[in-house]
């Protein structure tokens, strides 16, 4: 199926071909009068072949668990245990240089810090400190490799969460999935590349929208497929009342005539696509019931994820159905949690968002491993940014809320050619500003995209007449992270 | 002498003149134009080069027609700007910052250069020997200044690389050459802006004019740290704009430098891992397995390819292939036994879930580069895994949730010399096997899988299944669980279910009348589930028509009397959204007449209503129900007072069960009587109230 749809490229629409011819022509007369050695061909320009690793990968699936709204890092996985000793005290301004502050705080007169209503504990071998609302990725702490010095360049929730996904502000690239899906191609030709499951939790959520797991200007088979929050996580899977399974082969065999009839005369190569994707859905009849079957499962696994697992559309059902998918061959399975955006009552909405994920991510990382799958599937635990150390609003000892932080803020990774049971990068004794081993966002991508043995700056694809990669112009592959 | 040589010659004299002027009363008044001196470090690369050329011209002299002529106005030239070079350092020199002595020496030897080129100008003799001695006193004075703006030794050459060990003593090996390069320019001994000297151990520890730049083990109150880390555009950052800025890392260190001590002896395996990584950073290396076999054709491996399974490079370029298998349903060992072909390139093949059985494995065991194998719940077991044995590449095997045991586990493990890692929970092996195995394979490690915590979690609420809570003659309640092997147990006098002795049932529940049921789901091992209630609705017997005898508010008049037997149940409103599914009546009370086919002895009625007090909607006062083999012969059985709400509700569609016995009819006639007072607890207590019905069910 990859190599067909592949062999569309080099079909061209009657569009695209009257624009080349008109810029081209000139465009030609042009380029080699002032660059004699244009057209004598640079080889190292060539990109590399779609739908193979470039070199032997690390992980082949990722599973990204988003948690949308921003966590914040001093509750989690940044242990400051100054802010608890200055608390009420103003940040000193030369910890807050000129980071730039959102409307809900900039107007403040004061902004006092405010440490963790929750302790801290070393967790594992590796010692690693974790807020006691986590104990059960608390208890894989050796398994994982907890980052505290990601920042962004964005302070909101749309521009953060964009940029995250897609490595730009603006809505119009693609997702990392669908890189992923353009780049390696799909391993199970009979589930879609790059899936999206979406969940709500108690907090106070910010939306998510599907410019986050567009395909963008690639090819609309890399696009995320969202799967339905209800007890059948994809609708209209069945026939048709009275329509049998030949019937169904016979009109799909049919449509797909008329397609190609439509193809030879218009050469759109969306059609040929749309033929590729009625044949997967045809599969998918077959190959989804089995995914979501969970009478399978034994029990005790369905006791490590906890019994929420068992309630379609929560987190915890999402990350079995993650679990499942990703061990299917679904290249990318993205998770988005809502509810993270404490500006206020930040202690129980964190510990009510804690409750929701903590026991099923832990378990998630656990049941891969016990499956021989984890050191080929990456888990991205995080959101979008983080959040401020001083507080936002009025001040108690438990009641507070924190603002948005884009400086330096936690996620942890696991699998996948991560080191494991490390701590990355440091925070000065305030949490606000990284001081050691910064992980931009463009770095970050850069570094995924190394684990699945993909060269970011040689996946790239060519639209409106320059060659775009996920990480933009930037990023570097950040070895301290890999094992 | 030409026109151009003319005014040259004067400028010449001018500025010579200047020059001896601003020499000798340069101490006796204040400069205006100080801003001029800034053009000194621009103008000076000119004279330099000139100078050089000039001395250089000697060397083609033959080669050139008028030699005298080219090399007498590059002389001038060469004259002029290094006298303008020498005004401008003079202006310069008097901003101040400048240690007396370096300073001196570059003052002097720059006015020398200057005077000799001026000399031989006039002498317009021996233009070699004044060429010569012209680049001389360039070299001087370029060192001399060199030495004030870049440090008294940045011509050392050939300093030692030092190679970073965790012996190397950190303030010497990697803080100090940062200062150096980053700092000393403007802190040394012959200019030392703020009173701060970073040459030396000495001048460090002696501070500027704020005092000491550093606390040492805090970082965040030193001075050196603060001034790096303020923001570019603020006059107090350091370095300041312009000069050569600290990178990221390098800031990063001197931080940490700070935090950690600020040690001048520390070696380096005696600080934090975090600051040894930082400047022993790890590189970034692609190991790239090489394979001894030869890659498959590309033919071949679309051959080999199926809807449901996957054969790839494992990289480009890479000969050895990856097999993945999906889809357990779709299963054709045709598909594995084709895989012969690439049996060679196979290192990696996952067959989890997918039908295998012991026999397929001689097929799997000729794959002799595998190094993963995935052989998660198949069904195999020890009389099959033996044949694996020879699989000399293999680091990784999953045998989860197969029926392997120790004796096959053992044997196989013995015969497999690279293997790392394998999975065995789910297997017929216990705790005691997989620690035995574990001291006979020390290589190994052997992943038992989760183990539960000893803790009872509380098990989900069941799920309906019924889409409609009408139940027709014959349909039962059913529901059911995600888990295997759960019990429900429920109650229908709108008690809470118990867990232990409530009625039970595996999913169906037969219904006689309209019910709430309260039903919750308990299993072994688990707390029971939250209860979760269902109303539910039962039909036994179907009239073949009803019709109204009374007529309703025009505002909800449904589809008359069929509406009472359509089993679709009342909806809510929506504003704006005509309702058809409730009968309503407010200026009549409902009177009906159910006709059946033939004469039926029926155990009840059942009237499905709605509770609504806040929109003024109640139950009926009263219910009568009328029965007889003709219309006109109809005696009334039984009447129904149904409970009123005593408080302010909202929404809450329910119904009432009207038991008749022994009574056979063809006709049964119903009236509801509608409440013609609303109580005080309502806003327009005193009017009369609504009466909206749904369904007529007999039983």
């Amino acid at each position: 199926m990859e190599n067909e749809f592949f062999k569309n490229r080099l079909n061209i629409t009657r569009r695209h071909f009257f624009g080349q011819a008109a810029a081209g022509i000139g465009g030609l007369a042009l380029g080699s009068l002032l660059v004699p050695e244009l057209f004598k061909g640079d080889a190292s320009a060539q990109s590399l072949p779609l739908g193979v690793a470039h070199f032997a990968p690390k992980a082949k699936r990722v599973i990204y668990l988003c948690q949308n709204g921003a966590p914040s890092q001093y509750e989690s996985f940044d242990y400051k245990p100054m802010l608890n000793k200055m608390a009420g005290q103003d940040l000193p301004d030369s910890i807050r240089g000129t980071q730039r502050l959102t409307g809900m705080t900039a107007s403040q007169d004061k902004f006092p810090l405010v440490g963790s209503y929750y302790n801290f504990k070393q967790h594992g071998k590796s010692g690693t400190y974790i807020s006691e609302i986590f104990p059960h990725i608390g208890s894989i702490a050796d398994d994982i490799c907890v980052i505290r010095t990601m920042s962004t360049d964005a302070i909101n929730h749309d521009p953060a969460l964009t940029f995250l996904q897609t490595g730009a502000q603006v809505g119009n690239r693609p997702s990392m999935g669908a890189w992923m899906s353009y780049g390696l191609g799909s391993e199970n030709k009979n589930l879609p590349a790059f899936c999206v499951l979406l969940s709500r939790g108690r907090g106070n959520g910010q939306g998510v929208y599907s410019k986050l797991w567009t395909n963008g200007f690639l090819d609309s088979t890399h696009q995320g497929v969202v799967f339905s929050s209800s007890e059948d996580p994809i609708l209209y899977l069945n026939d048709s009342d009275g329509i049998d399974k030949a019937g169904r082969r016979r009109m799909l065999d049919q449509l797909a005539e008329l397609n190609h009839e439509g193809f030879a005369e218009n050469k759109d190569p969306e059609v040929e696509a749309k033929v590729q994707q009625y044949e997967m859905a045809y599969r998918m009849q077959t190959a989804v019931p089995e995914l979501t079957d969970l009478s399978k499962e034994p029990d005790h696994i369905i006791k490590m994820y906890g019994p929420e697992c068992l309630v379609p559309g929560t987190y915890a059902a999402n990350v079995l159905l993650a679990r499942k998918l990703s061990e299917s061959g679904v290249r990318f399975v993205q998770i988005y949690h809502q509810g993270w955006d404490s500006h206020g009552n930040l202690p129980q909405e964190m510990a009510m968002q804690a409750q929701d994920v903590d026991r099923s991510s832990a378990a998630l990382i656990t049941d891969l491993k016990q499956r021989g799958l984890l050191d080929e599937t990456l888990v991205i635990w995080g959101g979008e940014f983080g959040r401020t150390n001083y507080c936002q609003g009025k001040y108690t000892v438990d009641n507070y809320g924190r603002d948005h932080h884009p400086r330096a803020y936690s996620i942890f990774m696991a699998g996948g050619g991560v080191k494991a049971g490390t701590v990355y990068g440091e925070t000065d004794e305030l949490g606000y500003n990284v001081v050691k081993d910064p992980v931009h966002i463009h770095d970050f991508h850069a570094t995924v995209q190394h684990l699945m043995g993909i060269n970011h700056e040689q996946l790239t694809y060519k639209h409106l007449g320059r060659r775009y990669r996920l990480t933009d112009i930037a990023g570097n592959v950040l070895p301290g992270l890999i094992a | 002498m030409g026109k151009i040589e003319k005014i040259g010659n004067l400028l010449l004299w001018g500025l010579q003149g200047f020059l001896i002027f601003l020499l000798i009363f340069q101490s006796s008044f204040a400069l205006p134009m100080a801003g001029i001196g800034h053009l000194h470090p621009l103008i000076l690369h000119l004279p330099i080069g000139f100078g050089v050329l000039l001395v250089a011209l000697f060397a083609i002299k033959k080669q050139l027609a008028s030699f005298e002529v080219l090399a007498e106005f590059l002389l001038l030239i060469t004259a002029i700007f290094s006298t303008l070079t020498a005004i401008f350092g003079l202006f310069l020199a008097k901003e101040g910052g400048y240690e007396t002595s370096a300073l001196d020496w570059h003052q002097w030897s720059g006015v020398a250069v200057s005077f000799v080129y001026f000399s031989w100008v006039l002498l317009r003799k021996n233009l070699f020997l004044g060429a010569t001695l012209g680049f001389i006193t360039l070299v001087i004075a370029g060192h001399t200044g060199a030495s004030i703006t870049h440090g008294e030794d940045y011509l050392r050459f050939g300093e030692k690389a030092t190679e970073i060990t965790s012996e190397s003593v950190v303030f010497e090996d990697i803080v100090q050459p940062i200062l150096k390069a980053k700092c000393e320019s403007c802190h040394n001994d012959q200019k030392s802006k703020g009173a701060l000297k970073m040459n030396s151990i000495a001048n460090l520890m002696k501070g500027g004019k704020h005092g000491a730049i550093w606390k040492a083990g805090d970082a965040l109150n030193s001075h050196l740290v603060q001034r790096i880390k303020l923001p570019m555009n603020t006059k107090e950052h350091m370095p300041p704009l312009g000069k050569a800025q600290l990178t990221p890392d390098e800031i990063t260190i001197l931080t940490l430098w700070v935090k950690e001590g600020a040690s001048f002896e520390k070696k380096l395996g005696q600080f934090s891992p975090a600051f040894q990584k930082l400047v022993q950073p790890t590189e970034l290396t692609i190991s790239t397995k090489s394979y001894d076999f030869s890659a498959a054709s590309e033919s071949t491996i679309e051959s080999v390819n199926s809807p449901y399974c996957t054969v790839y490079p494992i990289a480009n370029e890479s000969p050895a292939l990856q097999a993945d298998f999906y889809v357990a349903a779709k299963f054709d060992p045709k598909t594995l036994s084709n895989l012969s072909q690439v049996s060679e390139q196979l290192v990696g093949l996952q067959l989890s879930k997918m039908p295998i059985k012991n026999e397929d494995l001689n097929l799997v065991s000729k794959f002799t580069h595998l190094e993963k194998l995935n052989l998660n719940f198949t069904a195999i077991d020890d009389a099959g895994i033996g044949q694996l044995a020879g699989l000399n590449h293999l680091v990784q095997l999953s045998l989860a949730g197969t029926k392997v045991g120790k004796s096959g586990v053992a044997k196989l493990l013995a015969k497999l010399p690279a293997l790392k890692e394998i999975h065995v929970w789910s297997t017929r092996l216990s705790a005691g096997d997989l620690s035995a195995l574990g001291k006979q394979f020390p290589k190994v490690t052997f992943d038992a899988g989760y183990i539960p915590k000893e803790e009872t979690l509380q098990i989900n609420p069941p799920i309906l299944v019924n889409e409609n809570l009408i139940l027709k003659p014959g349909e039962k309640l059913m529901f059911k669980h995600t888990l295997r092997d759960v019990l429900f147990r429920y109650t229908l006098n709108d008690s809470l279910p118990d867990s232990l002795q409530s009625p039970s049932t595996k999913g169906s529940i037969a219904i006689a009348n309209y019910a709430k049921v309260r039903i919750l789901a308990t299993k072994d091992g688990w707390r029971a589930s939250k209860p979760i209630d269902v109303r539910v609705y039962k039909s036994q017997f179907i009239p073949s028509r009803i019709d109204l005898l009374s007529k309703p508010d025009p505002k909800y008049p449904a589809a008359g009397g069929a509406s009472l037997m359509d089993f679709v149940i009342g909806a809510r409103e929506v504003k704006g959204v005509p309702n058809f599914t409730w009968l309503g009546f407010k200026e009549a009370d409902l009177d009906v007449v159910a006709t059946f086919e033939k004469s039926t002895s029926i155990h009840g009625v059942t009237l499905s209503y709605l509770e609504k007090t806040d929109s003024d909607v109640f139950p009926p006062v009263k219910v009568e129900v009328w029965g007889g083999e003709t219309p006109g012969q109809m005696r009334l059985i039984t009447t129904a007072k149904p409970i009123q709400p005593k408080e302010k509700s909202g929404y809450s569609a329910r119904g009432i069960n009207i038991p008749i016995a022994g009574i056979h009819a063809k006709y049964y006639r119903i009236k509801a009587e509608r409440l013609k007072r609303l109580p005080t607890f309502v806003d327009n207590k005193g009017k009369g109230a609504w009466l909206r019905v749904d369904e007529l069910l007999f039983y």
